[in-house]
């Protein structure tokens, strides 16, 4: 029945998007597309889905679990392998993956032995939430120096602990999907998922904060005597940080090509001295590039 | 009735009559801003009016809507969604009643949009008469958008005891018709209003360093001037401008499965020609990637492209998209850039 579904639904969305630019079945990854004709063709268990879990607070994890009722109809598309967030019993590690998403960022050497090992045994792989996407506040360890960072957490001890400077997941292995945020917005998760499921790309905005908290008709915080990252950074959070009176921090990293020596003049025309507006892009390393 | 005159004790009435049979909008205070909304009772601003945050658009044409619905089973099906509730726009200004008539001719044009259409047959425009400029950065009359002539069903202009109603379609007239306090104005009535009018004159000067009818030739032969670089470079693409300017009505499309996948929805949303992806096609070519060629298209369109086919300014000099710039570029000040280019 699931593959007859499977079909049905790629002749009717190709015939659909055909008009419709940007979405060409050309550019998915050729892994995709072998998931894909591995469905019609076989009888083959549905995609084997995993959760996996470095440096970060598992808060991303959580928010795939608010999702309650549409994680169980997705249930229906997908088995879930590893979820230990979710799971009471934790199943052995599998051989291999369909779909594996990697939360946290890279900060030691056995983290980046097993992703490489989990790259290895997995036809797609999705950075999910910032510490995965970009490293997110663990970035800050790279910014005060790895030895100065294990002194300042681990005192006399520091010598016990293993630490490498913070990776965001595709520094380590190849990323095919990123799902953005601190944390990642649950829509968001199930937009990349149903998009690899169905086998086209994912709506993902390359156009700022402002966009969203504009459309809400939100006062901007620049006119109540506030900063926000939101001109540059990445939307899709629906601009929730602004709409209840907070400026942006920037936790979903900048849009593709943004004019952030533009938006530090911004921030210092608003009583920001330069060093205090390079502060801001730091605390999720959202403008690590230009930081650095 | 072409014209009529309202109490202005009897306002109040006038609106909660309308809320009977309509959903009614009206000028609302939101922080330091206003914008358009529902609210129980009439309330103007009067002369604080600075332009709302959205323009009105956001009630023909909204953020997001959806097109149609689509199922898989029992086969593959499409079925149309539009959804236009009769409503009032109570207090929309002559700049929105512009750009809301300007809308129209874009709508309204070879290819007819259905859902603005039906959105736009079902909307009544009650419009405030403007007879002090906003503030400092607003240029409607510089622009020929202060007289309005059409784009509204009922105007009314303060003339101190009350308002004077000018009528501007038969549903209009219908709707005054209905409601029993409203009357025909008075000889001394009309000439206030026509007083005020006329007076009103002095309040806006011209603010263009070139005659309005000159802007389509000097935007085409300005293509390469120094200008575009310059607001290029300090232009964010946030895309502000394009948001919530009252002409900008261009939108993108996508479909949304639901985590069935076995329905979905084809919806849009508002777009932008300032946003880096809006000149996006297919294979990922863009033929806009800098900042500067997305607001010299900008501005084109608004005083150039669309002026050259419909005779008329399609920027309505609301001041909005100043308002909202971080980082101030300001259309009068682009268009005297260009103006001030001396030609042999």
């Amino acid at each position: 029945m699931r593959n007859v579904l499977n079909a049905d639904c790629r002749f009717w969305i190709s015939a659909l998007v055909a008009e419709h630019q940007g979405y060409s079945i050309g550019a998915l990854p050729p892994m995709l597309i072998s998931l894909r004709i591995r469905n019609e063709v076989s009888d083959l268990a549905k995609p084997r889905v995993a959760f996996f879990s470095f440096s970060c607070c598992e808060g991303c994890q959580l928010m795939v679990l608010n999702l309650e009722e549409d994680l169980l109809a997705l249930a229906e598309h997908v088995d879930i392998v590893s979820f230990r967030e979710a799971m009471t019993e934790h199943p052995p590690q599998a051989d291999d993956y369909d779909i594996v998403f990697i939360e946290g960022s890279i900060t030691t050497p056995s983290d980046l032995k097993q992703v490489k090992g989990l790259r290895e045994r997995a036809k797609v792989v999705v950075a999910l939430g910032a510490c995965a996407t970009m490293g997110g506040v663990n970035m800050m360890k790279n910014l005060i120096g790895v030895d100065k960072a294990k002194e300042i957490v681990y005192g006399d001890k520091a010598h016990y602990f293993e630490s490498i400077p913070t990776m965001p997941i595709d520094q380590a292995v190849k990323v095919d999907y990123y799902i953005h945020g601190c944390p990642i917005d649950p829509d968001e998760f199930l937009e990349v998922t149903k998009s690899i499921l169905i086998g086209r790309r994912p709506r993902i905005p390359n156009y700022p904060v402002c966009v969203e908290c504009q459309m809400k008709e939100n006062v901007c915080v620049f006119d109540v005597g506030k900063v926000c990252l939101g001109p540059i950074t990445r939307a899709g959070c629906k601009a929730i940080c602004p709409t209840y009176g907070h400026g942006c921090e920037g936790c979903r990293g900048l849009v593709d090509d943004p004019n952030a020596s533009s938006h530090k003049n911004l921030l210092t025309e608003h009583g920001l001295t330069v060093e205090e507006a390079v502060e801001r892009y730091k605390m999720f390393g959202s403008g690590w590039k230009f930081v650095i | 009735m072409k014209e009529g005159f309202l109490h202005k004790k009897d306002i109040g009435p006038f609106y909660k009559d309308l809320k009977k049979d309509y959903k009614v909008y009206r000028v609302k205070k939101k922080g330091p801003h206003y914008v358009f909304g529902e609210a129980p009772d009439f309330w103007d601003p009067g002369e604080d009016y600075i332009p709302t945050i959205l323009p009105p658009k956001k009630y023909l044409q909204p953020q997001e809507e959806t097109l149609f619905c689509m199922a898989l089973a029992p086969r593959p099906s499409l079925k149309p969604k539009i959804e236009a509730p009769p409503q009032v726009i109570f207090g929309v200004r002559p700049c929105d009643i512009s750009g809301i008539s300007l809308t129209d001719k874009v709508f309204f044009d070879t290819n007819v949009d259905p859902y603005y259409k039906a959105r736009r047959e079902n909307t009544t425009i009650i419009g405030i008469d403007c007879l002090r400029p906003c503030d400092k950065d607003c240029f409607c009359s510089t622009v020929g958008s202060l007289d309005v002539k059409e784009g509204f069903d009922l105007l009314l202009t303060d003339i101190g005891e009350g308002y004077f109603i000018t009528v501007g379609t038969p549903r209009g007239e219908k709707l005054l018709q209905d409601f029993s306090k409203a009357r025909k104005p008075s000889e001394k009535e009309k000439e206030s209003f026509l007083a005020r009018r006329e007076g009103r004159k002095k309040e806006y000067p011209y603010k263009f360093k070139t005659e309005l009818s000159n802007l389509p030739l000097l935007f085409t032969s300005n293509w390469e001037h120094p200008v575009w670089k310059e607001i290029g470079d300090i232009c964010l693409a946030c895309g502000r401008c394009n948001l919530v300017c009252p002409t900008c009505y261009c939108f993108d499309t996508f479909d949304a499965m639901d985590v069935s996948l076995r329905e979905g929805e084809r919806r849009r949303q508002w777009d932008g020609c300032l946003l880096a992806e809006f000149a996006m096609i297919a294979g990922g070519v863009n033929f806009r990637t800098q900042r500067s060629q997305r607001l010299r298209h900008r501005f084109n369109r608004k005083f150039n492209y669309q002026m050259a086919k419909h005779g008329q300014s399609h920027c309505v000099g609301c001041g909005r998209c100043y308002r909202a710039c971080l980082v101030h570029i300001h259309p009068v000040e682009v268009v005297n850039r260009l103006a001030e280019v001396k030609h042999d």
